[in-house]
């Protein structure tokens, strides 16, 4: 790779993003004019963001986060009108009602938005805890990691029927 | 002093490399320790079991129950491959099975039967917690901490 073409991808990115303006913006345009590595390069980066967006705008598209947002809610003022306070209740104190319904609709956009170019993208040498295939019988669960103390929970809400 | 410098640079560039080295990966017969302790977090307002030792500031963390008490410990000694039980109360059991050691980290598959199963690949020292079950009025934490 030439110099100035590695000059060049250090800032394509923000390129790509729309990120650069002036001078930086025009010295780039000016260099994928004449280079058909680096403009396959853009187009490529072009392409990943617009599937990004693309799987995005399709996960909006089948799921109503206005009711998965009420569902969690009603979710965790059913439990709060309980007896003795459960798992879920002791989990966190009083930041569980803003924690919960802000992790389950992340997980459902990192459900949707994961594919395999982003794990590529991160690499697949785990550098602390990780799960991978988790199933859960009888039960409905969550996970979490407290990278302070490098301490993983699963955690296991069990129905009164289980 | 300038020999002295020729001659150390290389001996600690071999220093360097032998500390920096990834630890081998664990042979088939090697085993791995794995010490299962049962936790019980309930409202009870007894104090707190002095056997928690580090593992109660790990959970005080995140959860707000008033007292945890050690209901037991136990110590696996399990060779790659082979599947280990920790009977949990309230007539459950818990597998483990070690899957190999790549660097710092340990794959380790990891059943508590009828309520989940996964694998989780865990790095030398940290503490791995089930939580949830229910039992006598208050929840059981399962801490796996694996030494090896």
């Amino acid at each position: 790779m030439r110099s100035e073409c590695r000059d060049i991808r250090e800032s394509l990115d923000a390129f790509v993003h729309e990120e650069l303006v002036g001078k930086g913006r025009r010295r780039i345009e000016g260099h994928l004019e004449g280079c058909e590595v680096c403009s396959g390069e853009a187009a490529r980066m072009r392409g990943l963001g617009g599937l990004l967006r693309e799987s995005a705008g399709a996960a909006e598209a089948r799921v109503d986060f206005a009711e998965v947002w009420h569902k969690v809610g009603r979710r965790v003022e059913l439990i709060s009108e309980g007896g003795e306070p459960g798992l879920l209740e002791r989990f966190l104190g009083p930041l569980r009602r803003a924690w919960i319904p802000a992790v389950s609709v992340a997980a459902v956009l990192i459900l949707l938005l994961a594919s395999p170019l982003m794990f590529d993208r991160f690499g697949s040498e785990p550098q602390r805890v990780e799960i991978r295939s988790i199933v859960y019988q009888n039960a409905e669960g969550m996970y979490f990691t407290d990278e302070d103390t490098n301490t993983t929970f699963v955690l296991i809400f069990e129905s009164e029927s289980s | 002093m300038k020999r002295h410098c020729i001659f150390s640079t290389p001996l600690l560039l071999a220093l360097v490399a032998a500390l920096s080295a990834p630890p081998s990966s664990l042979g088939a017969e090697e085993r791995v320790d794995i010490e299962v302790r049962v936790i019980h977090g309930s409202n009870s307002g007894e104090p707190n079991d002095p056997e928690l030792g580090d593992l109660e500031r790990r959970l005080t963390a995140h959860f707000n129950y008033k007292t945890y008490r050690v209901l037991s410990t136990s110590g696996l000694k399990l060779k790659v491959g082979e599947r280990g039980s920790v009977a949990i109360p309230g007539e459950r059991m818990l597998y483990l099975e070690p899957g190999g050691i790549q660097g710092n980290m340990l794959d380790l598959t990891i059943e508590l039967v009828g309520r989940s199963e996964y694998r989780a690949t865990v790095s030398r020292g940290s503490v791995h917690f089930i939580a949830g079950p229910k039992h006598e009025g208050g929840v059981l934490f399962i801490a796996i901490m694996p030494q090896f």
